[in-house]
């Protein structure tokens, strides 16, 4: 989980994006008529078609979802006054404490800090990961930035993919020392190892090499960006088989990449021209917020299940149901609210992703807990 | 009429999380129950606080014509609105005002805040803007900036003094921006009203007064509230309606609020009874409650709001707008603290605040009341 995200949000400034929330025009309006058929949900509301291959995999798990529930009325009800919000599309400051001010390295760390950028807190003793740095006490996702930091401030090069697909498990331990081990340790040494070794053989061991050698589009028929980090870095490849079929998430691969844009909004490194086809970021914390908004209810045992902190397995029907209504229920909401907005101040997923996850992310309400990398 | 202190989206970013505990824990001790009057045997009444200002609102509520609360939609946004933060805001006075000096930094807050209204040409509803120090502010923040350029420039607005003396001439150019100040004359006779208290009594500064009070909001007449309504009449923000006082204070509490907020967390103020506060009765929490559809109005009020008719001070109509913010307020912080545990209970400015950031740069539309009460 991201905690980061709070850190980053104290520099928020509001500009909008009229010209990529519009584009989406371009894009045919009509969903196929392809539900007729399914017998079980004849009168399921899809959403407009935004280009996702994220949003269009999901609908055999809406379809067929027994475990969450997605309430179109709420979702219009929520929107009636989450519309007149600001909303605003958030403009990140380079996370504290990095010395660099070359955007190229910046973006690296982002996207190196994002591939690792899951499970803090220690299964058995529920104790969050935390380090003091530069007078700083941190924890979660700020404590690993903060970790970075101080590897790159005593020389270590932790932007360098051939660094990282050497890094011993003593390395990272050192890297990493704080309060307690970093958890899931041995997953993220494996998951540096591999991103490691495909940035050093194929882009000179840079994150930023790899975006250059992408189009500005998050999806190309294959060869956008986070179609192909999907597919040359196994690690990002967030998808769960479901009934048959394969349901895509890519979590981090989008999160990584709306950072690394959100922080250099204009002429950085990472430039996206179809930002409208962004999704949510199925996480933890957006379900606890559209659950608690009544958008998505879950059947008894799954909110027993949630409740009492039992762990939901990777890729069991609950949790893939659970991150597939985030993604689902979000794109609704989008709609919904842009409905109410004027023509400028329409707005794309993840701004209402971001609005939901900086109000619950501290919440005390329980979240589902699962063992994972990809989120 | 503007909506209050747009600054508060920039004081919002050194927002940080204290709880209070002890203040909001304070009201327990207090006697609660109020038995329902005849006439309205099922409304609902927030327990005491301990607020003068909820206490006297039970005539608007119990005969409004205009403006109804849904108790259902209270409960029903208290159980998601229960589970953000609802953070204790932690203000940073704009542009270094006050820095290593409390009793500046009250001043400031307090000076401002007596003519922090109507930033917006009424006739051309063009913003009071200025640029000061390589930036450009409008609405209170450029209130600031004036204040602060003046005190840059050796002009003593600080000081009763100077204020209970300004001039119409003083005023106009100690608020060059793109506009002449709205209100300019109302804001001139507040400062020389306000000056002239300070300088008979407190020798000129505002925290000699509030040294001469008890570190109480209430205090059967004499707590700080208080004393700012009855010595500066400026600050006496009541209406009369059915033949009952209806107090608001909404400037009152506000400056106080900021003072609390900025100068507590340094340990520089203190307060026995901060869980007295109410919301601050202004143009935009009532927007927020309208959107959650927590109040809701009548078709005729509802349309001259939306066609952006004024709603004359005191009328009915603004009475009740004002006064259903702060009873819907205080019943959604009472099911708010009903889910959170202890130490994270609430008071009502957290609710406030939570509700004014969200939609100060709405576009729905809000009230509109020529008066200097907000």
């Amino acid at each position: 989980m991201d905690a980061s995200r709070r850190t980053f949000m104290k520099g928020i400034s509001a500009i909008s994006i009229v010209s990529t929330a519009g584009s989406e025009l371009l894009h045919s309006a009509a969903p196929a008529a392809e539900s007729s058929q399914k017998a079980r949900a004849p009168e399921i509301r899809w959403p407009k078609r935004i280009g996702s291959p994220v949003l269009e995999s999901i609908r055999p798990v809406i379809e067929n979802s027994g475990n969450v529930f997605t309430h179109n009325e709420k979702i219009v009800d929520v929107a009636g006054w989450m519309a007149y919000e600001d909303l605003a599309m958030p403009v990140y400051p380079v996370p504290s404490g990095v010395k660099t001010t070359d955007p190229n390295d910046v973006a690296d760390l982002i996207l190196v800090a994002n591939s690792i950028d899951t499970a803090f807190t220690d299964f058995k003793t529920h104790v969050k990961f935390q380090v003091d740095y530069e007078g700083q006490h941190s924890s979660d996702s700020d404590a690993m930035f903060a970790c970075l930091n101080r590897a790159m401030n005593d020389g270590i090069p932790m932007l360098d993919g051939k660094f990282l697909a050497k890094v011993s498990r003593r390395e990272l331990e050192k890297i990493f020392s704080g309060n307690i081990e970093m958890p899931m340790l041995d997953e993220k040494l494996e998951v540096l190892h591999q991103v490691g070794s495909v940035l050093a053989e194929k882009y000179d061991g840079r994150f930023h090499n790899f975006i250059k050698s992408c189009p500005p589009l998050l999806y190309d028929s294959g060869n956008g960006l986070v179609e192909r980090m999907a597919k040359e870095f196994p690690r990002f490849n967030d998808v769960s088989p479901y009934d048959g079929h394969e349901i895509k998430f890519y979590k981090l691969a989008q999160l990584g990449l709306w950072f690394a844009y959100a922080t250099y909004p204009k002429n950085g490194p990472v430039q996206l021209h179809d930002l409208v086809k962004m999704t949510t970021f199925p996480d933890y914390i957006v379900p606890v917020a559209l659950r608690l908004l009544g958008i998505n209810s879950y059947s008894p045992e799954l909110e027993h299940a949630i409740d009492s902190h039992q762990l939901i397995p990777r890729n069991s029907a609950q949790e893939v149901e659970i991150r597939a209504h985030s993604v689902y229920a979000t794109a609704l909401l989008r709609e919904e609210i842009n409905k109410i907005r004027p023509p400028d101040l329409q707005v794309i997923i993840p701004q209402v992703n971001e609005r939901l996850w900086t109000h619950y992310h501290t919440t005390t309400w329980p979240h589902h807990l699962t063992r994972t990398i990809m989120y | 009429m503007e909506p209050r202190r747009p600054g508060r989206r920039q004081f919002l970013q050194g927002l940080g999380s204290s709880m209070m505990l002890a203040a909001a824990g304070g009201e327990s001790l207090r006697p609660s129950a109020a038995s329902p009057p005849a006439g309205s045997p099922t409304l609902r009444w927030p327990k005491p606080i301990g607020s003068p200002v909820l206490d006297s609102l039970r005539p608007v509520i119990e005969k409004s014509r205009d403006v109804r609360t849904r108790v259902d939609k209270i409960v029903e946004v208290a159980g998601w609105m229960a589970y953000e933060e609802l953070p204790m805001p932690d203000y940073h006075l704009p542009l270094g005002v006050g820095e290593n000096n409390p009793d500046e930094a009250l001043d400031f807050i307090m000076v401002s805040d007596s003519i922090d209204t109507a930033f917006t040409d009424f006739s051309t509803h063009v913003k009071f803007q200025v640029d000061y120090a390589g930036k450009h502010w409008s609405d209170s923040e450029a209130l600031f900036a004036c204040m602060k350029r003046a005190m840059d420039q050796g002009t003593p607005i600080l000081d009763g003094h100077y204020l209970a003396k300004v001039t119409r001439a003083d005023m106009a150019r100690i608020f060059a921006g793109n506009i002449e100040m709205p209100m300019l004359d109302e804001k001139t006779e507040v400062w020389r009203q306000v000056g002239a208290v300070l300088v008979e009594r407190y020798d000129g500064r505002f925290h000699n007064f509030i040294r001469s009070c008890p570190a109480k909001l209430y205090d059967s007449g004499n707590g700080i509230i208080e004393r700012l309504a009855k010595e500066f009449s400026r600050f006496n923000d009541v209406s009369q309606y059915d033949g009952h006082e209806i107090k608001f204070y909404k400037l009152p509490q506000l400056g106080i609020w900021f003072v609390y907020s900025s100068l507590h967390p340094l340990g520089k103020f203190k307060l026995d009874d901060i869980g007295a506060m109410t919301a601050f009765a202004d143009y935009i929490v009532p927007v927020a409650l309208r959107l959650m559809g927590i109040i809701s109005y009548s078709p005729a009020l509802e349309h001259a709001i939306n066609s952006y008719q004024m709603i004359p001070r005191d009328s009915t109509q603004e009475i009740e707008i004002r006064a259903h913010c702060l009873y819907a307020t205080a019943l959604l912080r009472e099911e708010i603290n009903k889910i959170r545990s202890p130490e994270m209970k609430v008071i009502v400015p957290q609710i406030d605040a939570r509700l004014w950031t969200h939609y100060h740069t709405t576009f729905w539309p809000h009230h509109l009341t020529k008066t200097i009460m907000y």
